[in-house]
This record gives structure tokens, C-alpha cells and sequence, in this order.
């Protein structure tokens, strides 16, 4: 399972294949911001610093995220799986 | 000579699909007008409870519309002409409605005749309509009119329709005016235009740049010290109220804010009423938006009332952001609530309101602030998106956003500045007469431990570092 790093709280956790990062946060008990969970309010974007993060693709053309932030490395992290082991700038 | 069986069945004269998607489309262009109408006067209306009905109005108001503009695409109804080419009568008569000279003629003019003709006129629909072949439509219309009927009679209850000569006049312009397009549908006996009566011929509505709040209350700018940096009397005032326990201050400041969100549902109202050239959509978005920060408003008078408190005695019920975001273009107004309502979604300070009203034990507030998170989701979403539309989804678009929040920011910190030494600037007598109130009313109850670390979103960053 690939593990995602919380740089500023300097926490991590591991997150299942099908889990977007938000739900394995929680599941480990670490609390995010967030609201809405569908992509849409955009309250969890974060930047990726390391990885491989990717988008829901089910849902990838109804996020609220510009192509500039992803390009910046930014993601939403309520619709978002961990594909690698990562770093947050979180 | 050709052959034929009889016919099972006759249908009423001008209900086929051409003539329904005519009436209908009248239809919505009337329920569409009386929107903005609600929208432009809920900016005007000072009287809290009115103001709130307006504002639920003014959102079903707008799903009437979207109902029967739905219903007017699956009548043969060319998608390129559904937002184009609105009946001038219906125009001409609907554009009078925000006219009113005051708030009682406007409430008379759509609460006792535009509204209860609309309700007459459906129900002619649904009588005259074929109730298998049309039933998508008597399905709508059903619903409509117990909206409106709901909405009429609330109206009733909550304002006393005195009826002065100026307000007869009104009346009997916008019955005459009805009458003389024939009626909603246009199909009753044209009369001739009113165009002599001494209501004609008023100047179009403009959106007011300046609200006034229910003279019940104490006249305030302000609602909270994060506003006003330069008033320390009512920061000091304040934190006495803090000083009881992070989480009785917490339990006010909730209440006082969300009574206060009224402002945050003045801008999208208004923006409805200025920028009127944008999809559909928008206006189905901006309706919403705007009567959910009435809906919160409503919470925090609730939550109030529920205490036992002589609200307008003793709650600041601020009118800055609204005065000094009013002269600012529809756009940057928009821009800057979206920037508001991004923040505080991205800095997690709803969820953190949410934890210090749980560890309060304070049922009530937790879940108002629970939908309040919920729905500023919602906003963040629809300005996100509207933004794009109104200044470009590029890389100029989002400049430009920026451009304009920035400076409608430094026109909030201006206002502030000019006003320091107004007297409405200062809140410490509202919190001075609170302490006592919110004192007697505490109360022990075991500490959760939760280490309490809060503050606002504020468009002033000096502020932030201050409290």
C-alpha cells in the first residue's frame, strides 16, 4: 500500500489502491480539511511535493481544479488516490 | 369524399403542443422576472422576517422557472429562443413590479396581484389542459401553485397590508396593466394600457448602494470586532464575553455571525438583478446562494430567540460589507464573496467552529453550523464557476480575478478606515449589555480538554494577528 507523508504535521499513513487520500487520512485517525467531497469546494487541495497522485477518473472533468494547478502539482484530496508513496504539502 | 370514425374525444381550444409551449413560456418569463424583482427588493426590504421570506421566495421563485423552462424544451421549443425573444407584454407588465414606491406597494404588488394572477392563470392551464397529454406539465404547475400559495399567505401573516391611497393607486395600476396584455397567458380581453394613471411612467428599478437594516435594532456598521481594527473598546468589550470560556464566545460569536450573513445574501441578490445576459444557470445559482445566507442569517436569529434574547435590544446587526462592496461592479462583488467563502472553507474554520460547539454541548449551534459548512460548499462551487464564465477560464481570467479581489479587499480595509471615528463604528456598548446577559445565562459543564485555537477569515490580515 502506498504510503502518503504529511509534510507540515509531519504525519503519515497508508492508503489502499481504491481509497482517495481524505478517507485513508481519516481511517488513520488524522483530520483534514475539507467539505464537500465530491472535488467540488475545493477546501483540500494541497500540492503534491513527491509521487504520483492522481485524480478519480471517474470523476476528473467535474473537479473544481484548474489545468494550471495541476500542472503546479496540486490535487483534491477527497477525489484523489495515492498511486506511489507521496509527499504533501500538508 | 374521404372516410373517417368519429373522434373519442375533443380537447379545448389552444392547448396543442405549440400553444402550451407559448402559455408556458410566458410563463416562465413571468416567474423569471418576478425572481429579479425579489431579488432587487430583498436588497430594499429592511423588516428581518420579511426580508427572509423574500429571500425563500425568491429561491422557489426561481425553481418555478427552471420548472417551467424545462417544460417549454419538451414542447418543441427551440433551445436557441427559450431565453431570447421574452412577450413584451409580459416584459412591460413585470418590469413595473420592482417599481413600487415602498415596500408596502411592493408587497401588494406581488403578494395580492402578480402572484395570486399567476396562481389563477395556472389554474386556468390545468383546467383547459389535457390532463394525460400534458401531464408533465399539470405535474409542474401543481407544485408551482401550492408554492405560490404557501408563499402568498405567509406574506399575509407576516405584514400588515395597511391600504393608504398610494398604495390602493399601485394596486389598481398593476391590475389595470395585467388586463390590458390580456393576462398572463394573453389570452383574456386586452384593455387599454395604463399609460395615463398616475403610477405610470416611474423611473426603472436600480439596485439600492445603500441598505438599511430594521429599525427595531440599534443602527451598527459593524457585528463582530474582527471587522473593526480600530475599535479596541468593543475588542476589550468582546473579550470580556471570551473571557467566560472560549466556548461560550464561541456559542455568541456563531449566532451573531450567522444572524449578520444577511450582506452575503445582498451580493449575490443583487448581482442576479445587474447582470442579467448570463445562462440560466447563473440565476438558478445566484437565487440559491442568496437565500441560503438568509437561511443562516435565520439560524443565528433563531439561535438567539431560542435564548430568550431581545434580539434587536441588544445584537449589532451590521450593514458594512454591504456598503461598502455596493458601488464595486457585480463581478469584483461576486469575486470578493468567493473569496470570503474559499477561505474559510480552506482554512478549515467551519469544521474548527463545529468541534469548539460540540465540546459546548451546544446541539442547536452545531448544527446550524453543520449545513452552514455544507452549504458554503455549494457557493465556493457555484463561484468557482461563474467566476470563470464572467472573466475567462484562462490564464487572463484568472488574472483578472485576482485583480479584482485584490482590490475590493483594499476598498474593505478603505471603509473601515473612513469610518473609524463613525459612531455606529463602535460595538463595545453591544457587548458591554450582552456580558451580563450571557453571564447570568452560564453554566458548569465537564472540560472535553479541547485546546481551543480559533479565528476568523477577515479580508484584513492585520486584523487576524490582533485577536
Amino acid at each position: 500500500m502506498p504510503v502518503v507523508r504529511l509534510k507540515q504535521s509531519q504525519q503519515e499513513f497508508e492508503a489502499e489502491p481504491d481509497e482517495v487520500i481524505l478517507d485513508a487520512a481519516e481511517r488513520a485517525g488524522i483530520g483534514m480539511v475539507h467539505s464537500c467531497r465530491s472535488g467540488t469546494c475545493r477546501a483540500c487541495i494541497t500540492k503534491v511535493l513527491s509521487g504520483c497522485v492522481e485524480h478519480d477518473p471517474d470523476y476528473v472533468l467535474e473537479l473544481n481544479i484548474d489545468a494550471y494547478e495541476l500542472d503546479d502539482g496540486y490535487r483534491l484530496l477527497c477525489s484523489a488516490f495515492a498511486r506511489t508513496d507521496c509527499e504533501l504539502e500538508k | 369524399m374521404a372516410k373517417v370514425i368519429p373522434a373519442s374525444r375533443t380537447t379545448p381550444e389552444h392547448t396543442r403542443v405549440n400553444d402550451a409551449s407559448r402559455v408556458l413560456k410566458r410563463f416562465y418569463v413571468a416567474e423569471r422576472q418576478v425572481m429579479r424583482a425579489l431579488a432587487g427588493w430583498l436588497i430594499k426590504t429592511s423588516p428581518v422576517e420579511i426580508k427572509f421570506q423574500i429571500a425563500g421566495d425568491l429561491w422557489q421563485t426561481s425553481r418555478n422557472a427552471d420548472a417551467l423552462r424545462t417544460r417549454v424544451l419538451e414542447l418543441r421549443y427551440p433551445r436557441r429562443d427559450v431565453d431570447k425573444k421574452y412577450d413584451p407584454d409580459i416584459m412591460a407588465f413585470t418590469s413595473e413590479l420592482p417599481k413600487a414606491a415602498s415596500l408596502n406597494e411592493f408587497l401588494v404588488g406581488v403578494y395580492q396581484i402578480a402572484l395570486p394572477a399567476l396562481v389563477d392563470a395556472y389554474e386556468d392551464y390545468l383546467r383547459r389542459a389535457d390532463p394525460l397529454n400534458d401531464a408533465p406539465t399539470a405535474y409542474a404547475l401543481r407544485h408551482i401553485v401550492a408554492d405560490k400559495r404557501l408563499q402568498i399567505e405567509r406574506m399575509r401573516e407576516l405584514a400588515l397590508l395597511d391600504a393608504p391611497e398610494s398604495v390602493e393607486a399601485w394596486r389598481d395600476y398593476l391590475r389595470q396593466y395585467l388586463a390590458s396584455i390580456g393576462g398572463y397567458d394573453g389570452m383574456g380581453e386586452k384593455t387599454p394600457a395604463p399609460g395615463d394613471h398616475p403610477c405610470a411612467g416611474r423611473p426603472a428599478f436600480e439596485i439600492p448602494r445603500v441598505t438599511q437594516r430594521d429599525d427595531r435594532f440599534r443602527p451598527s456598521l459593524y457585528h463582530l470586532p474582527h471587522e473593526n481594527k480600530y475599535d479596541k473598546a468593543g475588542a476589550q468589550a468582546w473579550k470580556r464575553i471570551e473571557s467566560l470560556d472560549k466556548r461560550v464566545a464561541m456559542q455568541v460569536w456563531s449566532a451573531i455571525s450567522h444572524f449578520n450573513e444577511i450582506w452575503a445574501a445582498e451580493v449575490p441578490a443583487s448581482v442576479l438583478y445587474e447582470i442579467n445576459d448570463q445562462p440560466w444557470d447563473f440565476y438558478l445559482d445566484l437565487a440559491r446562494w442568496a437565500w441560503d445566507e438568509s437561511r443562516h442569517s435565520m439560524m443565528g436569529y433563531r439561535a438567539m430567540q431560542g435564548w430568550g434574547w431581545n434580539v434587536p435590544d441588544l445584537i449589532p446587526y451590521g450593514r458594512s460589507q454591504y456598503l461598502a462592496m455596493a458601488p464595486l461592479p457585480p463581478a469584483q462583488r461576486l469575486a470578493l464573496l468567493y473569496y470570503y467563502e474559499e477561505g474559510l472553507l480552506r482554512s478549515g474554520t467551519k469544521q474548527t467552529e463545529i468541534r469548539i460547539l460540540e465540546s459546548a454541548g451546544d446541539d442547536g449551534s452545531t448544527h446550524d453550523m453543520d449545513y452552514d459548512w455544507a452549504d458554503e460548499a455549494i457557493h465556493v462551487s457555484y463561484g468557482f464557476k461563474w467566476l470563470k464564465h464572467l472573466l475567462g477560464d484562462d490564464n487572463a481570467g484568472q488574472a483578472e480575478l485576482k485583480r479584482l479581489t485584490d482590490e475590493a479587499r483594499a476598498v474593505m480595509a478603505d471603509f473601515v478606515t473612513v469610518h473609524k471615528d463613525d459612531p455606529e463604528a463602535s460595538l463595545a456598548p453591544f457587548f458591554e449589555r450582552l456580558y451580563g446577559v450571557v453571564e447570568a445565562m452560564t453554566f458548569e459543564i465537564p472540560d472535553d480538554g479541547l485546546d481551543i485555537r480559533w479565528a476568523p477569515v477577515v479580508a484584513d490580515e492585520s486584523v487576524l494577528q490582533e485577536l
